[in-house]
C-alpha cells in the first residue's frame, strides 16, 4: 500500500464522514460555476443591460468565493478535530509529522478535485434552468445553451487554488495539538468557557459607536465605513465574549434556573455559544447582509412604485432649444396617436428662483392661469384670483420641504430678481409634476418677471410641455411591464435618447412609463443576483449549523444517555435539545434581523429610502420562515439520533 | 420488609442466535442491606443490573421494587420513577461537563421541580457529609476522579432513592480513591440506610458489602455473607471467584 493509495483509501472507507464535507463544498463550486456561466455568457457580456448584470454577478462572484473560503476553513476544520484520535494514532506509530501533513493534504485536494468535478457537472446539468430564471427574471432576452470553457477553468482554477491554501492552512491546525491531546480526542471533560471583561467590555463600546457612527446628524461616507467595520467587529465580540456574562448572570438567579430543564439546557447553551461564536457570528453578518441587500432592493421597489403614482402626468418635455421643439413633438406624439391614446398637452413657462430664509429654497415662479390648468388636469380644484403682490404655494408631501416652508406668511424671493410677496394660501398636494415646490403669481406680476428675466441666462427661465393621458391613470399600481404606457414610454425615451446622442435636438423628453420600466429592469436585476446570493448564504448558514450539530452529536448521546438512565424523560430531553437547536438557529437571525432593521432604518431616512418597515418585515420573515425549515429538519434528524440511546 | 425482590428472573436475548443471558434468578434485598453482585465476565452481572435499573425488560419473571413493578409503569411515569426511587452510580461517573458539581448534584431535584430552598438545604447536608463541600462550584475537569465519583454519590443518593444501583464505581479509580468511595458507600449505608446493589469485578470494593452474591453463566451459584472482619471476608471472595473457576486472568489484580 503506497502513501497515495492509504490517502485515497481513507477518504473512499470515510465516505460517510467526509460526505458533508464534500457536499458543501460541491454546491459552493455549483454555484460559483454558475455565475461563471453567466458573467461569460456571450449575449451577457455583448449588450447594454447584460453588462449590468455582469457587473453585479462578478460583486456576487467575489462574495461566494470569499465566502466559500470561510465555508471550507471552517468545515475543515471542525472535521479535522473529530479525526484527532486517528492522527494521534499515526503519530504514535510512528508516522513523521511531514508524511503526517502530506497525508491531510493529498487528502483534502482528493476530495476538492473531486467536488469540483461535481460541482462543474452539477452546474452544467442546471445551467439551462439557471438561464431561463434568469431570462424570465431580468427580461434580457433569449440566453441560449453555450459550452462554458472559460468559466470551467476560472471555477477550477479559482477553487483548486482555494482548497490548497486551505490543506496549507490546516497543517497548522493540526501541529498545535501534543499526542496526548490528540489521543484523548474530544472525550476529556471540556473546559468552561473564558471570558475576558475588557474585551467584552470592548465589544459593547464597538456596537455603541456602531449605533452612534449611523446616527443620522453625522452621516458620511467615512462614519459608514465605521460603522460597518465596528458593528462586524462588535457582533463578534457578541457571541465571543458578552454572551457569556450574560449567560453567567442568568445562572445566577437560580430561583428561575434551578427548575426543570432550564439548568440542563442553559449552562449547555453557554458551552455551544461560545464553542459556535464564530459560526454564530458569521451567519449573522451573513444574514444581515443578506437581510438589507434584500430589504434595499425590496425599499427601492416601494419607491419605484410610488414615483410612478405621485406623477400625475404620462410625460413631460423640457424645451432647451426652441427649433428642435416642432420636430421632437411630431415624432413622440405619434407614439400615442399609432396606439389611439388620446392625450391633453399643457405648456408651460417657469423662472426658476431662491426663496430666502429657509433651507432647500429653490422654487419655480409659475403664472395662476397655466397653474391652473395643471390642476385641472390633476383633477384638483383651482386657485382664485390673485392679487398683484400675493403669491401661493404649491408643494406636494412627497418633496421633503422643511416645515417652515409650509408655514410661510410672506416669501422673499433673493435670486436672480429680488421681490417680495404676501402668501395667499398653501396648497399641499399628493403627488408633484416639478423637483421643486411652485410659487404661483398672477399673469400681470409673471409677464413683469418675464421681462426683468429675458436678460438673464437662459437656464432660469424653462419651458415645459406636460402630456395627460385620461385614460392612464397613475393612480393604477402593480403594473407589468408589457402594459400599453411602459411599452410606448419607452420607446418614446429611447426614441429621444437617440435623438439627443445624434445631435438633432437638444430638448428632454421624460415618461412616466419608460423611467417606471427601466427602474424596474434594474431592480428586477439586482434582486435576482441578490435573492440568488440570499439564498446562498442561508443554506450554508444551515448547513454550518448542521456541521457543528452533528460534530458534537457523540457527545450530547452519552450526555442523553447517561441521564435517561438518571431519570430524564423523554419529554424532558425533548424539551432541553429543542430549546438548545432553537436558540442556535434563531439567535443569530433574530439578530441579524434586528440589526439591520436599525442599520436600514437609520439609513433610509438619510438616503430617502422612504419607509423601511414594511420590507425588513418582508424580508425577515422571508428568513425567519426558511430558517423555521430547516431547523425543523435538523431537529427532526438530531431527535432521532438521540431518541435511539433513551433507555 | 423486602427493597427489591427479584422472582424467576430470566433474559434472552433473540436475533440470530439466541442467547440466554440469565435464567431463573431469584434475589431479595432487605431494606437497609448492602448487597455485592459478582461474577465472571459475561456472567450476566450487568443483564441483571439492566433490568433492576428498568433500562432493559426481562423475558419472563418479575422485578418488584419497594413493592412495585416498574414494568408495569408507562415510559413517562418510568422515568419519574427512576428519578424518585432508584439512584445510579456508573464507573464512568456520567457527570455533565457543562454544569458544576453543585449543579450536578441538584439535576434530579430540579428536573423534579422541587423549591430552591429544598435543594440548597440537602446539597449542604449531603456536600458536607461527602465531605466534597469545597468542590461544589468546581467544574468536572477541575477535580479528581474520586471527587467526581463521590459527586455522583451525592447526585444518585440526593433525591432519598428507595435503592442505590452502582455499577464498578471503582472502577476507574487508583486505589485510594477507591477506598474513598467504598468508605463513602458504606457511610451512607450505614448512616441513611440507604439500600444497596452493588455490581464489581473488584473483591475489595465488594468486600464493603453486606453479603456477595455470586451469580456464573447467567445462573446463581453461591452466595456468601461478611462477619466481623472485613479482611477475612475479602479472602473469602477471592476463594470463592478462584472456585467458581473463571481463569486466574478473570479476576482484576488485587489491591491493599
Amino acid at each position: 500500500m503506497s502513501f497515495l493509495q492509504f490517502a485515497f483509501n481513507n477518504v473512499r472507507r470515510n465516505a460517510r464522514a467526509y460526505f458533508a464535507y464534500f457536499l458543501s463544498s460541491a454546491f459552493m463550486v455549483m454555484i460559483f460555476f454558475t455565475y461563471a456561466m453567466f458573467i461569460y455568457h456571450p449575449v451577457i457580456s455583448h449588450t447594454e443591460i447584460g453588462r449590468m448584470v455582469g457587473i453585479g454577478m462578478v460583486i456576487a462572484e467575489y462574495i461566494i468565493f470569499v465566502f466559500s473560503f470561510l465555508f471550507v476553513i471552517y468545515s475543515i476544520s471542525t472535521f479535522l478535530k473529530a479525526r484527532n484520535k486517528e492522527f494521534g494514532i499515526l503519530t504514535i506509530l510512528g508516522t513523521s509529522s511531514g508524511q503526517l501533513n502530506k497525508l491531510v493534504l493529498l487528502e483534502n485536494m482528493l476530495i476538492g478535485a473531486f467536488s469540483i468535478v461535481v460541482g462543474i457537472l452539477c452546474g452544467m446539468v442546471l445551467s439551462k434552468l439557471f438561464l431561463m430564471l434568469c431570462e424570465s427574471v431580468v427580461q434580457i432576452g433569449h440566453l441560449p445553451f453555450y459550452w462554458p470553457v472559460k468559466a470551467m477553468l476560472l471555477t477550477s482554477g479559482a477553487f483548486l487554488g482555494l482548497f490548497l491554501v486551505i490543506s496549507l492552512f490546516t497543517l497548522i491546525f493540526i501541529r498545535r495539538n501534543r499526542v496526548l491531546e490528540l489521543l484523548q480526542g474530544s472525550s476529556k471533560p471540556k473546559k468552561e468557557p473564558k471570558v475576558s471583561i475588557l474585551l467584552a467590555l470592548i465589544g459593547v463600546v464597538l456596537l455603541g459607536i456602531a449605533v452612534f457612527a449611523l446616527l443620522p446628524s453625522k452621516l458620511t461616507e467615512n462614519s459608514l465605513m465605521v460603522a460597518a467595520f465596528t458593528g462586524i467587529l462588535g457582533t463578534y465580540f457578541f457571541y465571543t465574549q458578552i454572551t457569556v456574562p450574560l449567560l453567567r448572570m442568568i445562572k445566577r438567579n437560580r430561583r428561575w434556573v434551578w427548575r426543570g430543564t432550564r439548568l440542563l439546557w442553559i449552562s449547555e447553551m453557554s458551552y455551544k455559544i461560545k464553542d459556535n461564536a464564530r459560526m454564530l457570528f458569521m451567519v449573522t453578518v451573513v444574514t444581515a447582509l443578506a437581510c438589507m441587500s434584500v430589504g434595499i432592493v425590496l425599499a427601492e421597489n416601494i419607491q419605484i412604485n410610488d414615483k410612478f403614482t405621485r406623477n400625475p402626468f404620462a410625460a413631460s418635455y423640457s424645451v432647451y432649444k426652441d427649433k428642435d421643439v416642432e420636430n421632437d413633438l411630431r415624432i413622440y406624439e405619434a407614439e400615442f396617436k399609432k396606439a389611439g391614446i388620446s392625450f391633453e398637452k399643457i405648456k408651460t413657462h417657469s423662472l426658476s428662483t431662491y426663496v430666502e430664509g429657509v433651507q432647500k429654497g429653490s422654487s419655480e415662479i409659475i403664472s395662476l392661469d397655466e397653474m391652473n390648468r395643471l390642476l385641472e388636469a390633476m383633477n384638483l380644484q383651482p386657485i382664485g384670483a390673485l392679487a398683484s403682490g400675493e403669491a401661493v404655494l404649491v408643494y406636494s408631501k412627497a418633496q421633503d420641504l422643511p416645515e417652515e416652508y409650509k408655514t410661510l406668511k410672506k416669501v422673499s424671493l433673493s435670486e436672480p430678481v429680488k421681490s417680495e410677496f404676501k402668501v395667499a394660501s398653501h396648497l399641499q398636494t399628493d403627488q408633484y409634476f416639478l423637483y421643486d415646490p411652485v410659487i404661483v403669481v398672477n399673469g400681470e406680476t409673471f409677464k413683469k418677471f418675464q421681462k426683468e428675466y429675458s436678460s438673464l441666462k437662459s437656464y432660469t427661465r424653462s419651458t415645459r410641455y406636460f402630456y395627460h393621458v385620461p385614460a392612464w391613470p397613475s393612480s393604477r399600481g402593480g403594473l407589468s411591464l408589457t402594459d400599453p404606457e411602459m411599452v410606448i414610454g419607452s420607446k418614446i425615451d429611447s426614441l429621444n435618447s437617440e435623438r439627443m446622442q445624434s445631435g438633432q435636438s437638444e430638448n428632454f423628453m421624460s415618461t412616466r412609463g419608460g423611467e417606471y420600466a427601466q427602474n424596474k429592469e434594474v431592480t428586477s436585476l439586482i434582486s435576482f443576483v441578490g435573492v440568488f446570493i440570499a439564498a446562498i448564504f442561508s443554506i450554508s448558514s444551515a448547513s454550518f449549523l448542521y456541521f457543528r450539530l452533528f460534530s458534537d452529536l457523540n457527545q450530547d448521546r452519552k450526555i442523553v444517555h447517561s441521564l435517561s438512565k438518571v431519570g430524564l424523560s423523554m419529554n424532558e430531553m425533548n424539551r432541553s435539545v429543542t430549546l438548545q437547536i432553537a436558540v442556535l438557529f434563531f439567535v443569530p437571525v433574530v439578530i441579524a434581523i434586528l440589526q439591520t432593521l436599525l442599520v436600514l432604518s437609520l439609513l433610509g431616512s438619510r438616503f430617502g429610502l422612504g419607509e423601511m418597515m414594511t420590507p425588513v418585515a418582508l424580508t425577515g420573515a422571508a428568513f425567519l420562515g426558511v430558517q423555521c425549515i430547516y431547523y425543523w429538519i435538523v431537529r427532526s434528524r438530531y431527535m432521532f439520533q438521540l431518541r435511539k440511546v433513551m433507555v | 420488609m423486602d427493597m427489591l425482590q427479584i422472582k424467576g428472573l430470566s433474559k434472552v436475548y433473540g436475533g440470530g442466535v439466541t442467547t440466554r443471558a440469565l435464567s431463573d434468578i431469584d434475589l431479595r434485598i432487605a431494606k437497609g442491606e448492602f448487597v455485592g453482585i459478582m461474577g465472571p465476565s459475561g456472567s450476566g452481572k450487568t443483564t441483571l443490573l439492566n433490568m433492576v435499573s428498568t433500562i432493559d425488560v426481562p423475558s419472563s419473571g418479575e422485578v418488584l421494587i419497594n413493592g412495585s413493578n416498574p414494568y408495569l409503569l408507562k415510559k413517562k411515569d418510568l422515568a419519574i420513577f427512576r428519578r424518585r426511587q432508584l439512584g445510579f452510580v456508573f464507573q464512568d461517573f456520567n457527570l455533565v461537563d457543562t454544569l458544576t458539581i453543585g449543579e450536578n448534584i441538584v439535576l434530579p431535584l430540579t428536573l423534579d421541580k422541587r423549591p430552591i430552598r429544598e435543594m440548597d438545604a440537602k446539597l449542604a447536608a449531603i456536600a458536607e457529609r461527602l465531605g466534597i463541600t469545597s468542590i461544589l462550584k468546581k467544574r468536572v475537569y477541575e477535580v479528581s476522579g474520586g471527587q467526581r465519583q463521590r459527586a455522583a454519590i451525592a447526585r444518585a443518593i440526593i433525591s432519598s432513592p428507595s435503592l442505590l444501583l452502582a455499577d464498578e464505581p471503582t472502577g476507574a479509580l487508583d486505589s485510594n480513591s477507591s477506598r474513598i468511595v467504598m468508605e463513602t458507600l458504606e457511610g451512607i449505608n450505614n448512616s441513611e440506610g440507604t439500600t444497596m446493589m452493588l455490581v464489581s469485578h473488584d473483591p475489595l470494593a465488594a468486600s464493603y458489602c453486606h453479603r456477595v452474591v455470586f451469580i456464573k453463566d447467567g445462573q446463581f451459584s453461591s452466595e456468601i455473607r461478611r462477619g466481623d472482619s472485613r479482611q477475612a471476608f475479602f479472602q473469602k471472595i477471592i476463594d470463592m471467584l478462584s472456585f467458581l473457576g473463571g481463569n486466574a486472568n478473570e479476576l482484576s489484580s488485587i489491591r491493599v
